[in-house]
């Protein structure tokens, strides 16, 4: 019996993703029963370890472990395929903030006995885990510190799964699949050049590059992974823990392998809205088979399709003059009235759509309502929602229990409800939204991705001639200072929310300085730019009292950074950044210097200087109204104190 | 062996080596003994084999009589014509190129005059026709080299790398370049790896210098006017311009209004004259499996290589290294190599008069070898004297070469006109042209020339 369970494949399912891509629907209920193409994730997850090869699994929960609980016990009742013979171990931890966390506290239980498969709830796929256990294996015997075998799916760079997630480069040995290099680009990114380190290259006779990978999420390890994690307690995410082996190999001791999916397997990871409608679409097109929208139910087939990848339970209704394009899921008891139009989408159980409906690429889950003349495109549109009439949405998504008032006209925003009381809707700002385009305002999801109204992924492969051969672009600001910018707004806010002492503020600032080498005189500008670019100021109504108050508050830390004339120079630098780029200080930056003048943080000669300089290089604020009227005023302030003299 | 009657074939001998060491005096490279042959017999006789019937050779001014004295002792039944650049200017390779371009009438195989190897040239041809590419190259993977130890002064020069990047589903040449243009880190663009999905990049290949190219390559070249070598500028422009785009007609006509860009851009070369594009798309044909690109993904330019499997025998006789592993290798790879059976390893002129000579050993025309001494893996060249009591194990000696008696010469280089003089006892040593070794010299790693410099590098 022992031996027989040491042959018996274990899998670690991570049942959290740690970020806050799917919220809200993913805050009332765990990743893991977020429906796609109609079936909570979680049986597609298991099925597929099942199918794989997979004898038990253990879920790690660190929220809403009960409801998890709860949906494997129905599952196990209804005798749905896999709980046959797969063994559902459910472990939960309110205390794990991360996936190092997670893997932490699987070390310190001793959970798993050996080789073992770790997958996201969000992974979805139909490989084969034995056979790559196998490899892994033997990849082990010539390499005793191989820690991990990623597996990745190779696909055109044109592939909706690239192109709306952090796509990954990849530098590996040829011969040994061994990792070299692991680095992730954001979508879109413009950078026009990788580089490899030329040691690394030249160590080694063929060194393969990938940038066309899907990442599913999925790694099978040895068993010195969670010891690995319980040892690096920097080690927060699989990206950390991967970053910090191919960084350390040799103190570790440890190693990366990677192994590249056949062609008739399906692997990738829903991470966001885009890759989430890309899934359920696989999914109804059967790339996923055997996982398909049947999993969950063994022999209570109630499909009817209808061809074009269109299938709708068998109680559901259809009126007649309405038209179903073409990868459309309709489930029971639902009704669509007269000459709506559905494409693309899925639809729960218990709808209602009313006539004239458009329907275009959108999740709409169970008992939701929408009125007549209504065009909703690209949404997720959560339980009990009602719509009504002649609304027109565009990547929105709708968390539960909301009702869209009449006529409303949406675009790119989340809809939900603030108390189960108060039925008023909070919108969250569209800063933070649907389309990329955003991205470089929306401040703390930068992974955030909503839905988007059309597909738009004719990226040419090609430069144009120029780019081609220049391989180095201006790049606005290295990745480091704008994590470090970063880290001091946040600190900042944090002090002026908590009230704490500057003294902390600014040794927390100067850690962060040293984490990303960022140079003195640029501490002084980001300090000033953080300042300027708190969150509150962007909420607030009336800008420049705040910012009066944040001076006052922060004036020992402006005290500490900005000393010299130099760094009153960088400080008016940053005021000059600040107005350009914050939409809230915009036709304000006179009063903020006369603020700063005020408070004896800027002199005289300095503001006289700056505002040469400004005029020199034709900086867009040289013209505004607020400058030239403050620096009139300077000017007569100025005279009229030395006629007093 | 059926006639390839589509290519023109050139032969650029007019290296000067200068990646041999100084050993005073001028050796031309291409005449360096490899067996019993000159380095560029070999070439001539690779494409004597895959039928050419007659081809150019690019050689400089002050070498082509001796290499017109040379070649006429060696069996070769194809046609060369000797094209003498002048030896005083520094022209580079793609300065030949330009040199002859007015001959060339019909696409063009470009081969290295110091190249030996046993590969089978039709399959870097078929790659060419294949693709119908503008340009195939050749690549030889042969592994780590082979530690040996080398004769002359030690050095720690190490040799440049190119670095090249091969995508292996489509076999294109992506992206060239050397080793010593990077500092700390390689860029490689990352359009080239969206593009193509499954790039390798290698660093220790030898590039063979075997280029077959398009006959608008050829005028392209002349008309920009900007490129001296084919490997170290023209190559590398190709291959990046793979990534580039045809500027767009109208944009174009805007510039030359402006009589800003008048000149010819690449791709007002490469144009298909047949239907070869129309055939492309009605063809279900496609070289890559991902993506919803057409075919070679509608590029007009296409750059391939070739990379032979590892046993495949290729080498460059263009250091002391490759020259001396050449001759050390040569004669068990004589068939492969050339295709025919070496009959006389040791020259019915010579006069050899010792038993100790073993099988892995050649004598040159009129060389006399004395009774009393023990020859082993050694080279002899024409015109030796080697008197008795001498005993050579792995040398290289050229024409004309007299070593007296009682020498003992291991591991040695002894170079044209030579002389050793008695009870001389030399490892690893270098003897330049005419120097003349006073007796009872013992030496290691040492060079024995009249040079000016002796901080040289060998490698």
């Amino acid at each position: 019996m022992e031996n027989d369970k040491d042959n018996v494949i274990q899998a670690v399912v991570i049942m959290d993703l740690f970020n806050s891509n799917f919220s809200p629907i993913c805050n009332q209920n765990p990743m893991g029963l977020l429906p796609v193409a109609g079936i909570p994730i979680i049986d597609y997850v298991l099925e597929s370890l099942v199918s794989g090869g997979v004898g038990e699994a253990i879920l790690f929960c660190c929220q809403d472990s009960f409801k998890i609980k709860d949906h494997i016990k129905k599952c196990k009742e209804n005798k749905v395929p896999w709980s046959i013979t797969l063994d559902v171990q459910i472990i939960s931890s309110d205390t794990c903030q991360t996936m190092g966390d997670v893997m932490r506290e699987i070390d310190a239980a001793g959970l798993v006995r050996g080789y073992f498969v770790l997958v996201g709830i969000n992974s979805i796929t139909n490989i084969n885990f034995t056979a790559l256990l196998e490899q892994h294996k033997q990849t082990c015997k010539k390499d005793k510190g191989a820690a991990m075998t990623l597996v990745y799916k190779e696909v055109a760079w044109e592939h909706p799964l690239i192109s709306n997630d952090k796509s990954l480069l990849l530098a590996a040995d040829g011969r040994t699949h061994k990792i070299l290099m692991h680095q992730k680009y954001k979508p879109k990114s413009k950078e026009s050049a990788v580089s490899l380190p030329l040691e690394c290259v030249l160590q080694h006779s063929e060194v393969k590059l990938y940038h066309n990978l899907v990442d599913a999420g999925i790694a099978i390890c040895s068993p010195s992974v969670p010891p690995l994690f319980s040892d690096n307690f920097d080690f927060q995410t699989r990206n950390d823990f991967i970053h910090g082996i191919l960084i350390n190999e040799d103190i570790l001791a440890s190693s990366l392998y990677y192994t590249m999916l056949k062609e008739n397997q399906y692997a990738a990871a829903i991470t966001n809205w885009k890759t989430y409608q890309t899934v359920c679409w696989d999914i109804l097109h059967n790339w996923v088979y055997p996982l398909s929208i049947e999993t969950d139910s063994f022999y209570k087939n109630t499909f009817m399709f209808m061809g074009n990848h269109i299938f709708r339970k068998t109680n559901s209704s259809l009126s007649r003059s309405c038209t179903l394009v073409e990868d459309v899921l309709i489930g029971a008891q639902s009704h669509i009235s007269d000459m709506s139009t559905v494409s693309k989408s899925m639809i729960g159980s218990n709808c209602m759509m009313g006539n004239d409906v458009v329907i275009h690429g959108s999740h709409i889950m169970n008992n939701v309502v929408i009125k007549d003349n209504c065009q909703i495109l690209n949404c997720f549109v959560d339980d009990n929602c009602v719509i009504e009439a002649h609304s027109n949405l565009e990547g929105v998504v709708v968390s539960n229990n909301v009702c869209v008032k009449e006529g409303s006209k949406l675009r790119g925003i989340i809809l939900e409800e603030t108390d189960s009381n108060d039925k008023t809707l909070k919108k969250t700002s569209s800063e933070s939204g649907t389309e990329w385009e955003n991205e470089s305002s929306g401040k703390e999801d930068d992974e955030y991705v909503g839905f988007e109204k059309e597909w738009s992924d004719s990226e040419s492969c090609y430069s144009s001639d120029s780019s081609a051969e220049s391989s180095l672009p201006d790049s606005p600001i290295p990745e480091d200072t704008n994590i470090f910018l970063q880290e001091v707004i946040d600190s900042l806010a944090r002090g002026y929310e908590d009230n704490l002492k500057c003294d902390y503020l600014i040794l927390e600032i100067n850690s962060s300085r040293y984490a990303y080498n960022i140079q003195l005189n640029e501490v002084n500008f980001f300090v000033v730019r953080a300042l300027l670019s708190m969150p509150i100021l962007e909420n607030s109504k009336n800008v420049l009292t705040t910012v009066k108050d944040i001076l006052k508050f922060f004036r020992p830390v402006i005290a500490n950074y900005i000393k010299t004339k130099l760094s009153i120079m960088d400080c008016l630098k940053a005021v000059e950044d600040s107005c350009i780029k914050n939409s809230w200080l915009e036709g304000r930056a006179g009063q903020i210097i006369h603020l700063l003048y005020e408070a004896d943080i800027v002199d005289e000669d300095s503001l006289l200087v700056w505002y040469e300089d400004l005029k020199e290089n034709e900086s867009p604020i040289s013209n505004q109204t607020s400058i030239v009227k403050f620096f009139e005023w300077l000017q007569e302030a100025s005279e009229e104190s030395e006629e007093s003299d | 062996m059926h006639k390839i009657l589509e290519f023109q074939a050139v032969v650029l001998a007019a290296g000067r080596g200068s990646r041999m060491p100084d050993v005073g005096g001028t050796v031309s490279k291409c005449l360096l003994p490899v067996g019993p042959y000159p380095v560029i017999w070999y070439s001539l006789n690779m494409l004597e084999r895959y039928g050419f019937q007659d081809t150019m050779v690019v050689v400089l001014d002050e070498d082509k009589s001796n290499i017109l004295n040379a070649l006429e002792k060696c069996p070769l039944k194809i046609k060369y014509e000797l094209i003498v650049i002048p030896s005083d200017e520094d022209w580079g390779t793609a300065n030949s190129l330009k040199h002859i371009s007015s001959r060339v009438t019909t696409d063009l195989i470009v081969i290295s005059g110091d190249l030996i190897t046993n590969i089978n040239l039709n399959e870097v041809v078929n790659l060419y026709r294949k693709h119908d590419a503008a340009l195939a190259t050749l690549f030889f993977n042969n592994g780590p080299e082979e530690w040996i130890e080398l004769p002359g002064l030690k050095s720690k020069a190490k040799p440049d790398r190119d670095l090249v990047c091969i995508d292996k589903e489509t076999e294109r040449l992506v992206f060239l370049a050397s080793a010593s243009d990077f500092e700390e880190n390689v860029k490689i663009p990352r359009v080239l790896l969206k593009k193509f999905g499954s790039i390798s990049l290698f660093s220790r290949l030898l590039d063979a210098h075997v280029y077959v190219m398009k006959n608008w390559l050829i005028s392209y070249l002349v008309e920009s006017d900007k490129f001296t070598s084919i490997k170290g500028e023209l190559i590398p422009h190709i291959v990046r311009k793979q990534l580039s785009r045809p500027k767009n007609p109208l944009e174009k006509k805007g510039m030359s209004e402006k009589n800003v860009d008048i000149c010819k851009d690449v791709f007002d070369f490469a144009i298909d004259k047949g239907y070869e594009s129309k055939i492309r798309q009605m063809s279900a044909y496609n070289d890559h499996k991902l993506g919803s690109k057409g075919v070679y993904y509608n590029d007009t330019l296409r750059c391939y290589a070739l990379i032979p499997d590892k046993n495949t025998f290729g080498i460059r006789v263009n250091t002391l290294a490759s020259f001396y592993l050449s001759n050390s290798k040569i004669l068990s790879k004589w068939v492969e190599v050339t295709g025919t059976v070496l009959s006389d390893r040791i020259n019915l002129n010579s006069e050899v008069k010792t038993k100790q000579i073993d099988e892995a050993s050649t004598v040159g025309e009129k060389s006399v070898i004395a009774e009393k001494t023990s020859i082993k893996c050694t080279f002899v060249g024409a015109n030796c004297v080697i008197e008795n009591k001498v005993r050579l194990t792995n040398c290289i000696l050229m024409n004309n070469v007299t070593i007296k008696e009682g020498c003992v010469l291991q591991d040695c280089v002894v170079y044209t006109g030579a002389t050793v003089d008695t009870g001389c006892n030399l490892q690893y040593c270098l003897i330049g042209p005419h120097h003349v070794v006073p007796s009872s010299t013992s030496g290691k790693h040492q060079l024995f020339a009249e040079t000016t410099d002796n901080m040289i590098t060998l490698g």
